[in-house]
């Protein structure tokens, strides 16, 4: 059943259906909240609120066959309330250009936790726009629409935000320009 | 060229790096609980279903003022008694009292939202504040509708002809209303119900003298044209009355806030 069918008919009160639409939507929501917040447990707690902000605001739902694109916006929005409840601000750039290099490979930080300590160092603007490109697959156009900003500031976010990794992952060591 | 290729090979080479930040296997268990809980939570919230036109303006009319059902009941008693007692200048002095209160009852109702600062509640509620102008209008115009279509009916039946109606009640009916709106629409909330009551009042009771004018003006060329001048300027008016009410519904789009979509 297409997603805009299953809400027409919680709109008209099957509220059953309300779960299979959460079961669907689950994963893609949990992987964004986690890209988002780096924190399993925040991941989990965004992706429950998530679903009952959708609950809550169906009936504003009017774009037809975007239902995912929505749905990230709600997620999307949620983060942005995580952080500001948490107090939690990502790393300023200045602070980004005085780490302490660290080139050696040997080093033993797993990959994944470094790239999630890059990744929280981006304002929350250009987390956003390097997470839909890079992890969730939507072009420019589309994260434009999620993001509700013009295209040419979608650009300049995603710009400026592989800039500011560029410099981290080669801090680290883990980035090597001759890799294909 | 070789700028391009080194972009790209740039983005490939961070793609690599950020996949290499896995997601941790969603726990099943957790998965599972949260579903469930949501499918209570679904069960025990009112989902909101989008309303249909006639439920939205059924919704509209219960904010109706009571009065505005009581004076255009007693007008329409008052319209079927005269016909019935075949007093046709009774029925022509009740259609040319109603055209203004038609406009009062109109005007009463939208500045209601205006003069109180109405729309900041209404914006943050369910619809936006243009989309209640329009119903509240629709609901409104569908009352004055049925009493018009009454009052003509009574107007024929006792005798009176097309332009003459149009002159009594429709053309002034329709202009003053336009004039009030586009007023309303310029003024906001610094123009109160009772300047536009006096606006409403006066700019009908102007059109008296063009009745006594062309009962006693002999020449049957000037009454002709004048006839032709009324349906004309009463089509205009409509015109103007419908535009007047879009008008004035999107005026108030800017101020309008949709709370609900700002999660």
């Amino acid at each position: 059943m297409q997603d805009d069918e299953i809400i027409k008919r919680i709109r008209r009160g099957e509220k059953t259906l309300f779960g299979e639409l959460a079961d669907k939507y689950y994963d893609d929501v949990f992987r964004y909240c986690y890209y988002r917040t780096g924190d399993e447990q925040a991941a989990y707690d965004c992706t429950q609120e998530t679903f009952l902000h959708l609950m809550r605001y169906l009936d504003s739902y009017t774009e037809r066959r975007q239902f995912k694109a929505y749905l990230l916006r709600i997620a999307l929005n949620v983060c942005r309330d995580y952080y500001r409840k948490s107090g939690r601000d990502p790393l300023s750039y200045e602070d980004l250009e005085e780490l302490p290099g660290d080139a050696s490979p040997e080093q033993p930080i797993e990959d994944r936790l470094l790239v999630q300590k890059g990744l929280s160092f981006l304002p929350g603007f250009q987390q956003e726009v390097i997470i839909l490109y890079f992890y969730q697959g939507y072009k420019l156009r589309e994260i434009a629409h999620i993001t509700g900003v013009s295209l040419p500031t979608v650009k300049s976010r995603l710009r400026q935000g592989m800039d500011k990794l560029r410099i981290f992952f080669r801090k680290e060591g883990i980035w090597n320009d001759e890799k294909k | 060229m070789m700028k391009k290729n080194k972009e790209q090979t740039a983005m490939e080479n961070l793609s690599t790096i950020l996949h290499k930040n896995t997601v941790p296997p969603i726990q099943e268990d957790l998965r599972k609980q949260h579903l469930q809980q949501l499918c209570r939570e679904a069960d025990s919230m009112d989902i909101c279903g989008q309303q249909s036109f006639v439920e939205q303006i059924l919704t509209q009319v219960n904010y109706l003022s009571r009065p505005i059902w009581l004076i255009q009941a007693g007008f329409l008693g008052m319209l079927f008694y005269c016909t019935w007692r075949k007093e046709i200048y009774s029925v022509q002095a009740l259609l040319m009292l109603l055209a203004p209160c038609l406009t009062l009852i109109l005007l009463y109702e939208i500045s209601k939202s205006f003069g109180k600062d109405m729309w900041e509640l209404e914006a943050s509620c369910r619809y936006n504040l243009q989309h209640i102008f329009a119903i509240r209008l629709c609901a409104l115009s569908g009352i004055d509708l049925i009493t018009l279509t009454a009052s003509l009916i009574a107007f024929r039946i006792s005798g009176g002809v097309l332009w003459e109606f149009a002159l009594y009640l429709l053309l002034p009916f329709f202009l003053m209303s336009s004039i009030c709106l586009q007023i309303l629409r310029k003024a906001g909330n610094r123009c109160s119900f009772f300047s536009l009551s006096a606006v409403a009042l006066l700019g009908s009771y102007a059109f008296i003298p063009l009745k006594a004018f062309i009962s006693t003006c002999q020449i049957t060329f000037l009454q002709t044209a004048f006839q032709k001048c009324v349906c004309i300027a009463t089509l205009a008016a409509l015109f103007c009355f419908i535009y007047s009410m879009a008008a004035l519904c999107m005026n108030k789009q800017s101020e309008s806030m949709t709370l609900n979509a700002d999660i």
